[in-house]
């Protein structure tokens, strides 16, 4: 039904076109036909589409089997063509003939991946002309398919859905890229992109996809709005991959201070420690052993594991059951999430390790982070969530997953791709690629702000690109006289650790059993250490001297300070008074 | 676009003897990246490719939109603000049962236009509003499906503002509209125009004929501003109170009942119509006795009569209020001389009077010494004999004549000499002689 209606439109379009182009109705009409894009995630494990729907929101669309994160998989039966999940259950029987994991396979060599090894059986990595390809058996023919071949199968299968979901077609796309991906990757991907007939605007980072997604999405009323200057943690856990990257948002612009990736961890761990788990207890239970040679037994628990990993996250216990798993013997059993927790609190711990070492490369303590993002499915578990708030101190950071995190980077991609439909933003982003200085500006090196008395408050922090510009408005308090200063200033920003106070002497136990306990606590308690965020201005930059009305406090009016840093550090502040005709004060510095 | 930052930090004022310390320039830029993704990056990027500076990149953009958007954002405009008003909470929890109380305006969120919504505005507001507190879209939010109160309100106020009729009579006890005339204290010659032009604005809707006349400003001609004041007091008000009705109370269902309270609510709009008809007759009144204009026409027509009498009148308002001020200040001198001169009048005359009264009494003593001289000489006959009647008779007819005809000091003079003349020949001789003073006189006695 759908696409008929677009098909007819564009007809429509088409025939009115020569007739009489200048008439304002004609011309509002490309308008609403505009080409559609896309925002596209193409994960290692799982993909999604995002488009923008009728409200001008991004919108993550689902396939035929109502899926909104679509497996990255092909697998190839008889003259049938299966991805997605469809394609997943063929690695049950017909492991040979799919084929997993190719998107990292995209612009290497055979011999740079030859030591990569396929999971499940499924069809191996080969040499075709030095490019890694894999052999399939299609209508009963072996053929040889190159990692880019599967790619332009796979993108093609994802257009047709957001075809079918938009009712017209979608030409242009906006892709996701890892962050580890090379420019040799990027560009392998994009040619895959354009031979499945999508014309790549732009590919993106997928932790600036997330960011941007948040940035251009209308808050809630009772969300907290984020300031405008904050240091983000965008944690993505894949299926297969965790990648942290510590990026300082500056008023809208992103800037990556660190990126970590560790490529093993992700949520097939997860998987693989409740499959553990429950082989055992299948062991237990009907005495029949596992072996890792039966592959299809495994292949079948992998996918229910899956399914009761996702339930787990919504409920706190959830069953397996799977049906003649083996030597036709059926399996049920369950698990709740502390036992799950239990299991997994080796990952739990790895995970944490490497947003520690994504802070750590970043040169920022825990306490200058303001807002770490959720990406990925992964992140769903609410255990992880719970680990997060106990590395962060949760009074000055907030962990958001207000976006669904499966989604948030395809929709940060949509919304990518439809500001660069206007013909402006995308020549800007065609000139990027002549003009890398954009990309690589300078950026302050320490934070510039106000000095109150001793304090340092920042108005403009640390890495924000330049050129930049800031406008706070400052209250006028009645008590504030003719005049007002304005004392500008770098500042530096340290972590105070401090002893805990010293608890009060411990009272004798008069509870003899009790007392081991109350012990281990004492101690718990005083290795912990009040660490503190302190500011402290290092160097004036300029002052100003405002003058301001008298009864400016009863009217409501306000300082006005304007701070414009241009590239190579060269500052000017202006200083003055919500009113019209008010005198200017500029310095500059 | 650039957001403003709103600190709550409190600025410091400069201390005494405030002096600049040593400045140092800027710690050198460190190198950074950027990862191109959304809109702030596009800013960044069309500044600094551009080479743009923060102030030329605003301009532009405001320029830019104004060229693009601007129809469009105006027509959005029109229709933006329906049905989106603040939703009081009392508003949500009002008794659907009481919808003769309701403000079905505020219902629909059209409380900023109200009588001058119009059908189509009135429509979009109620798909707005049903849209919003549908039932089952509550039950979806997870509210309670069951209470769908509000939305028959919504119904309500629907079915009353499609209604030409029902609509008619709801407005015409809107009380939310405010109805305050401004007082004649209030209002001078300057704010006349801007006091009441907004109260017969909102009076005139009421007028079955539209569109009302302006009530314009000092320049309307005259015709155009008695037109007005016509159109004023001749005004056709379809505003009626059938609203107001009093229901007939429940459970009474005899027809009397029924017919008593259908009497007494038609007494009851005939009562408030008259109030009605007689309230806006006071305030045209009130607002044609302000009218600076009415004022200026009147001393025109007065300045107009003043030239076709004297000189030639020249119509300028403020040469005629100086001379209508000369005028009156004239008039008073005039009246206090009047009345003074009056009162001087009334002396001298009460003293004529009194003189004339005087020679009066005089005249009839000298008349009456004349007739008895007259008499006393036996009528001037030979003494012993007796005057013939005729003789008499004559003789005092003559006198008569003789009397009326002088003045009253020739009849004392007369008086003086005939008393002197000695005999009565030389006494009628004397009568004789101011006889023959008397003109067209015929004596035959005194000749």
């Amino acid at each position: 039904m759908a696409p008929k209606k677009g098909s007819k439109q564009q007809s429509k379009q088409a025939s009115r076109a020569p007739s009489g182009a200048s008439t304002p109705a004609v011309r509002a009409e490309p308008v609403k036909l505009a080409p559609a894009a896309a925002g596209i995630n193409f994960g290692q494990s799982f993909s999604s589409v995002a488009v923008i729907n009728k409200e001008g929101l991004a919108d993550c669309i689902a396939n035929d089997d109502g899926e909104r994160q679509i497996a990255s998989a092909l697998s190839f039966n008889g003259i049938e063509e299966y991805s997605g999940v469809p394609a997943r259950v063929q690695l049950v029987r017909n492991a040979q003939n799919t084929i997993l994991n190719f998107r990292n396979l995209l612009g290497k060599t055979y011999d740079e991946v030859k030591s990569v090894k396929q999971p499940y059986n499924s069809a191996p990595i080969v040499d075709a002309n030095g490019v890694p390809a894999f052999t399939v058996e299609i209508d009963g023919k072996p053929t040889t398919l190159t990692a880019h071949e599967c790619a332009v199968r796979y993108l093609t299968v994802l257009l047709s859905y957001a075809t079918d979901f938009l009712g017209r077609p979608i030409t242009h796309a906006v892709l996701s890229v890892p962050a580890e991906f090379t420019p040799a990757q990027t560009k392998a991907l994009t040619a895959a992109a354009e031979e499945a007939k999508i014309k790549v605007l732009q590919t993106v980072t997928e932790s600036a996809a997330a960011l941007a997604a948040y940035a251009q999405t209308v808050l809630d009323e009772e969300d907290k709005v984020p300031s405008i200057d904050r240091n983000s943690v965008v944690l993505d856990i894949g299926g297969s991959s965790t990648t942290v990257s510590v990026v300082a948002v500056r008023d809208g612009l992103f800037v990556p201070l660190a990126t970590v990736t560790d490529s093993n961890l992700g949520g097939e761990a997860f998987d693989a420690k409740l499959m553990e788990w429950f082989g055992k207890e299948f062991t237990k239970k009907t005495k029949v052993p596992l072996e890792a040679s039966n592959h299809r037994a495994l292949m079948k628990l992998r996918l229910q594991v899956e399914v009761t990993k996702k339930s787990l996250s919504a409920s706190n216990s959830a069953s397996c059951s799977v049906e003649s798993l083996a030597e036709g013997m059926d399996f049920h059993g369950s698990i709740n999430r502390m036992r799950f927790d239990l299991l997994s609190s080796a990952i739990y711990s790895k995970i944490i390790a490497k947003v520690e070492e994504a802070l750590e490369k970043a040169k920022l303590d825990v306490l200058q982070i303001q807002e770490v993002v959720l990406v990925g499915g992964t992140t769903r578990i609410p255990a992880l969530t719970n680990k997060l708030y106990g590395f962060f101190n949760e009074d000055n950071t907030t962990i958001t997953a207000r976006l669904d995190s499966d989604e948030v980077v395809a929709r940060g991609t949509a919304l990518q791709a439809q500001s660069l439909l206007s013909a402006d933003n995308l020549a800007l982003i065609n000139r990027l690629s002549t003009e890398t200085s954009v990309l690589s500006p300078s950026a302050l090196s320490a934070p510039i702000g106000i000095v109150i008395g001793e304090d340092f408050h920042a108005l403009v922090e640390a890495n924000t690109p330049l050129p930049t510009r800031r406008i706070i408005e400052f209250p006028i308090s009645s008590s504030s006289g003719s005049q007002l200063l304005l004392s500008f200033s770098e500042g530096e920003e340290s972590v105070k650790v401090e002893a805990p106070p010293p608890k009060p002497a411990k009272k004798a136990g008069w509870f003899g059993g009790k007392k081991d306990e109350d012990e281990d606590e004492d101690e718990e308690d005083e290795e912990e250490e009040v660490r503190t965020l302190v500011a402290k201005p290092t160097k004036a930059l300029a002052d100003l001297v405002v003058d301001v009305d008298s009864k400016a406090a009863k009217k409501g009016l306000k300082v006005k300070v304007t701070i414009v840093v241009v590239e190579g550090g060269k500052g000017t502040v202006t200083a003055v008074q919500t009113v019209e005709g008010a005198k200017v004060a500029q310095a500059t510095f | 676009m650039s957001t403003t930052i709103q600190s709550s930090l409190a600025l410091p004022s400069p201390p005494k003897g405030y002096k600049a310390p040593a400045f140092s320039p800027l710690s050198a830029p460190s190198t950074s990246t950027l990862f191109p993704a959304g809109p702030a990056f596009l800013s960044h990027a069309r500044r600094v490719l551009n080479q743009r500076s923060f102030e030329e990149d605003d301009r532009l953009l405001a320029e830019e939109r104004a060229k693009n958007g601007g129809d469009v954002v105006e027509e959005d405009d029109a229709d933006a603000g329906l049905g989106d008003e603040q939703e009081e909470k009392s508003l949500l929890q009002q008794d659907p049962k009481l919808w003769k109380e309701q403000d079905h305006y505020a219902v629909l969120g059209l409380q900023s236009l109200r009588y001058k919504a119009t059908q189509e505005q009135i429509k979009k507001a109620h798909r707005r509003k049903v849209l919003r507190h549908h039932p089952d879209k509550k039950a979806s939010g997870g509210g309670d499906a069951n209470d769908d109160s509000f939305f028959k309100c919504i119904a309500k106020a629907m079915e009353t503002l499609s209604h030409p009729e029902k609509r008619r009579q709801f407005d015409s006890v809107d009380e939310a509209v405010d109805d305050s005339v401004p007082e004649a204290k209030e209002t001078n010659a300057e704010n006349f125009f801007d006091l009441w032009a907004p109260v017969f604005e909102r009076e005139g809707r009421f007028s079955v004929k539209q569109p009302v006349p302006s009530l314009g400003d000092k320049e309307t001609s005259k015709k155009d501003t008695e037109a007005f004041y016509d159109f004023w007091y001749n005004i056709d008000s379809w505003r009626s109170f059938e609203y107001l009705d009093k229901d007939v109370a429940e459970g009474a269902d005899s027809r009397d009942e029924k017919r008593h309270q259908e009497k007494k609510n038609k007494s009851e709009r005939a009562k408030k119509k008259k109030e009605d008809i007689a309230a806006t007759r006071e305030m045209v009144d009130l607002a044609l006795s302000l009218d600076p204009r009415i004022k200026a026409f009147k001393a025109a027509e007065k300045a107009a009569r003043a030239a076709k009498k004297g000189g030639p009148a020249v119509v300028d308002t403020k040469k005629l209020e100086e001379e209508k001020k000369a005028a009156e200040e004239a008039a008073a001198a005039k009246a206090a001389e009047e009345q003074k001169q009056a009162a001087d009048d009334k002396a001298t005359r009460e003293a004529a009077k009194k003189a004339r009264e005087a020679a009066k009494k005089n005249v009839k003593k000298d008349k009456k010494a004349i007739t008895a001289l007259v008499t006393s000489n036996n009528y001037f006959v030979a003494a012993g004999s007796a005057p013939s009647a005729s003789v008499v008779e004559g003789q005092f007819t003559e006198l008569d004549v003789i009397f009326e005809k002088l003045e009253p000091e020739q009849i004392g003079e007369l008086k003086k000499q005939a008393e002197a003349a000695k005999g009565p020949d030389a006494i009628k001789a004397v009568i004789a002689e101011f006889a023959k003073k008397v003109e067209g006189g015929n004596f035959v006695q005194f000749a």
